[in-house]
């Protein structure tokens, strides 16, 4: 978990530094395969790069929150008032 | 990209005690990470957690431990989401229509650049911009 900085989204380029955007480093193969895939999920080919390095090198974004939802067992706060609450809300 | 999920103070509220509506919970935001989302929830929503009363103060810790390992990112409050959610709050088409703590989740959602809202709150999910979640249906 970190907490938000508005900015870490964006990739950071410094202003001399060339830009090599992911398809240039592809094949054709690769490019053609992605075009494809893209159509199939009806996403872009470059929001289809980035959940593929997700899951390849942040895997504990998913594993982490799952871990912890198992972790939940009995009681943490007063029911009572937590239904209470709720049904505030509702 | 993953797509990011405002988790607000109802989800949080659900989890906190063993019954169905944990688990349905629970249920809902696995599939949810399975389907490549993140979990996003914010100081606020936590925050009003603070007036209930804890069984224990190790139980709070564990339970903030919890809520910090479930979400990505935990978004900040600051006055400048109050100034937000006042300017949400006068706006006419929805004036009446919302509470300040529903106006300021409405900020933190456009904020935090969110997805969808998973929330328990009917008032919440329809006023949101983006995409309402009901974990129980």
């Amino acid at each position: 978990m970190f907490v938000l900085g508005q900015s870490e989204m964006k990739p950071r380029i410094r202003k001399d530094e060339p830009l090599i955007r992911w398809n240039m480093l592809l094949t054709n193969d690769e490019i053609s395969f992605l075009r494809l895939q893209s159509k199939r999920e009806n996403r872009t080919a470059s929001d289809l790069v980035r959940s593929a390095i997700e899951r390849l090198y942040f895997p504990y974004n998913r594993i982490l929150p799952n871990q912890a939802l198992n972790r939940l067992k009995h009681d943490y706060l007063n029911r009572d008032e937590c239904e209470q609450k709720l049904r505030t809300l509702e | 990209m993953k797509k990011r999920l405002y988790l607000d103070t109802s989800i949080w509220l659900s989890l906190a005690f063993e019954n169905e509506r944990r688990l349905l919970v629970q249920k809902f935001l696995t599939q949810k990470l399975e389907e490549d989302w993140i979990c996003i929830s914010s100081s606020f929503a936590i925050s009003e957690l603070v007036s209930i009363e804890a069984e224990s103060p190790k139980q709070w810790f564990d339970y903030l431990e919890l809520i910090q390992d479930i979400c990505t990112e935990i978004l900040p409050l600051d006055l400048s989401v109050f100034d937000k959610a006042a300017k949400e709050l006068l706006s006419p088409l929805l004036l009446n229509q919302k509470s300040i703590s529903t106006a300021i989740h409405l900020s933190l959602i456009k904020i935090g650049r969110c997805d969808a809202v998973a929330s328990l709150s009917p008032s919440l999910r329809r006023l949101s911009s983006v995409t309402g979640f009901d974990p129980l249906i």
